[in-house]
């Protein structure tokens, strides 16, 4: 089965932004709301013997997706390929989903479709067209991935089969993006 | 996370609404309250409506609202069906008040119960995630139930107390006592938890507030105004009442020499007097309580919201 999901190597990812601005101009992202954005993380050591890292972060798309499992009215959910959704026509705006995501990548738009939950849709309209997400595309340090990590031959699989990966700090939820580290210590949770 | 003012408000008036019903369902079982049922029960559905309108101001398209009846696994959707099943009974309730059906008010009084206890159960599990470290707990639901007997005790037994019935005052007054207890221990309980919560980072420490950011909340609001303050009042008038009372029999016992004197009639008034005049201060003692108890509700929800960032917040 398709288990589409991304993985991220952070020791090429240069910090330029490009991939959080390309997500804006996508999918058309409000000003002030996000989808996607790149936190640095460190500096961290002494010195000399400092190192810094950028950590891209959007939506992890959870195996097991707490937004989805609370969400009241079904607005949220999971596609058989494992990409998280919201469907607006659905949506009351409860924000309950962002209560419930444990890394804060949901938020509560008010500038474009006012009163309904916004978030990374890892360019689902993209992929069903047989494309990769447009932060994929536009990575000048061509660090991210994206694929079926189910498909060893995917190049989501063969990043993760070389890299030592991380994931963000799970507490249930199983989140599937993977960030591949080798050249820092990594400072999250897993 | 930003304070929710209308989740905290839905939360408080629930919490006062659902002790309400606990106490019908308490008097009703031992037969008493009779003549405050109907006022009660009225001023019950009262707040649990106006909470609940509070609550949808939350909502983003309020048209949708009863699509929250989707997913019955969601603690949203749960607590939307038990609001509902507690406003029809407690409906019910206050019609048959109006009335005498003595079997009827007893089983809808034993249902108004469970609603009471079960209602803030559930609205305070439906905060538990493991998202939010300062939420993920047992004790926050309990800390709903508990506030909630405190709230709506003291506020029944000033109604009581305000119609000056002496009986049903001394229960009445006792019960105040024990939801004042009962709003101590479980908050107090619930502000435990935030100092034991997993994931321990500076925003949702206890440190923050016993002497940080929420310092000014937490010991102002919850410590003497949620706290100390209705303890003590709840105390005092409980012993107000009493003084009035054994004023009132020392009055009675010493009726039958001053009938002798041919005075017996203005004795027992002013036994009568003495215990109404202590049962009447009760009621404003309680009143005092009450006004400190929602401040404390309030500022410990305060905290609540405060205390509850997220494992990782990476964007907002």
């Amino acid at each position: 089965m398709t288990r589409y999901t991304m993985a991220i190597d952070l020791d090429s990812c240069i910090g330029c932004h490009s991939c959080a601005v390309v997500c804006k101009q996508e999918n058309n992202v409000g000003l002030g709301t996000f989808y996607s954005k790149v936190l640095t993380i460190g500096p961290s050591g002494s010195y000399p013997d400092l190192e810094m890292y950028y950590l891209p972060v959007a939506c992890q798309h959870c195996e097991n997706p707490q937004c989805v499992s609370v969400c009241p009215t079904g607005a949220s959910y999971k596609r058989e390929d494992g990409i998280v959704l919201v469907d607006h026509a659905k949506c009351v705006g409860c924000q309950y989903c962002v209560m419930a995501c444990p890394y804060g990548v949901r938020t509560y738009d008010e500038s474009k479709d006012k009163g309904v939950i916004e978030k990374c849709t890892l360019c689902a309209h993209l992929v069903d067209d047989g494309k990769t997400p447009a932060c994929v595309r536009h990575c000048p340090g061509q660090a991210r991935f994206f694929g079926d990590a189910d498909d060893p031959e995917s190049d989501v699989s063969k990043m993760i089969a070389r890299k030592q990966t991380h994931k963000l700090t799970d507490v249930g939820n199983k989140p599937s993006v993977t960030f591949g580290l080798d050249k820092c210590e990594w400072k999250g949770g897993e | 996370m930003a304070v929710q003012w209308p989740l905290l408000v839905f939360s408080v008036l629930l919490g006062a609404s659902c002790g309400t019903l606990v106490f019908l369902g308490i008097g009703e079982i031992k037969g008493v309250f009779k003549k405050v049922r109907f006022p009660l029960a009225v001023c019950a559905l009262v707040l649990l409506a106006v909470g609940g309108c509070a609550s949808a101001m939350h909502l983003g398209h309020i048209d949708r609202a009863f699509y929250i009846l989707g997913n019955m696994a969601s603690g949203l959707s749960k607590e939307l069906f038990a609001v509902g099943f507690a406003g029809v009974v407690t409906l019910v309730y206050a019609v048959l008040a109006r009335k005498d059906y003595p079997g009827a008010s007893k089983v809808l009084g034993v249902l108004a119960l469970i609603a009471g206890v079960v209602l803030p159960l559930v609205a305070g599990a439906s905060y538990m995630m493991p998202a939010r470290p300062a939420w993920d707990s047992f004790t926050l639901p309990l800390m709903y139930l508990g506030t909630g007997l405190g709230l709506g005790f003291v506020l029944s037994a000033a109604v009581v107390c305000l119609r000056g019935e002496g009986d049903d005052a001394s229960l009445a007054l006792k019960l105040a006592l024990v939801g004042v207890a009962a709003s101590v221990v479980t908050m107090l309980a619930y502000v435990a938890w935030i100092a034991l919560a997993p994931f321990p980072v500076e925003s949702r420490s206890i440190g923050r507030l016993l002497t940080g950011s929420l310092a000014l909340e937490f010991w102002a609001g919850v410590v003497v105004l949620g706290i100390v303050a209705p303890a003590a009042l709840a105390w005092l008038a409980l012993r107000k009442a009493d003084d009035g009372a054994g004023a009132g029999a020392a009055g009675a016992g010493a009726a039958p020499a001053v009938a002798a004197a041919g005075t017996d009639g203005g004795a027992a008034a002013g036994a009568t007097t003495a215990e109404a005049a202590g049962v009447r201060s009760a009621a404003g003692m309680l009143w005092g309580a009450l006004a400190c108890l929602v401040v404390g509700n309030v500022a410990l929800r305060i905290i609540m919201y405060a205390v509850a960032t997220s494992v990782e917040s990476l964007i907002y």
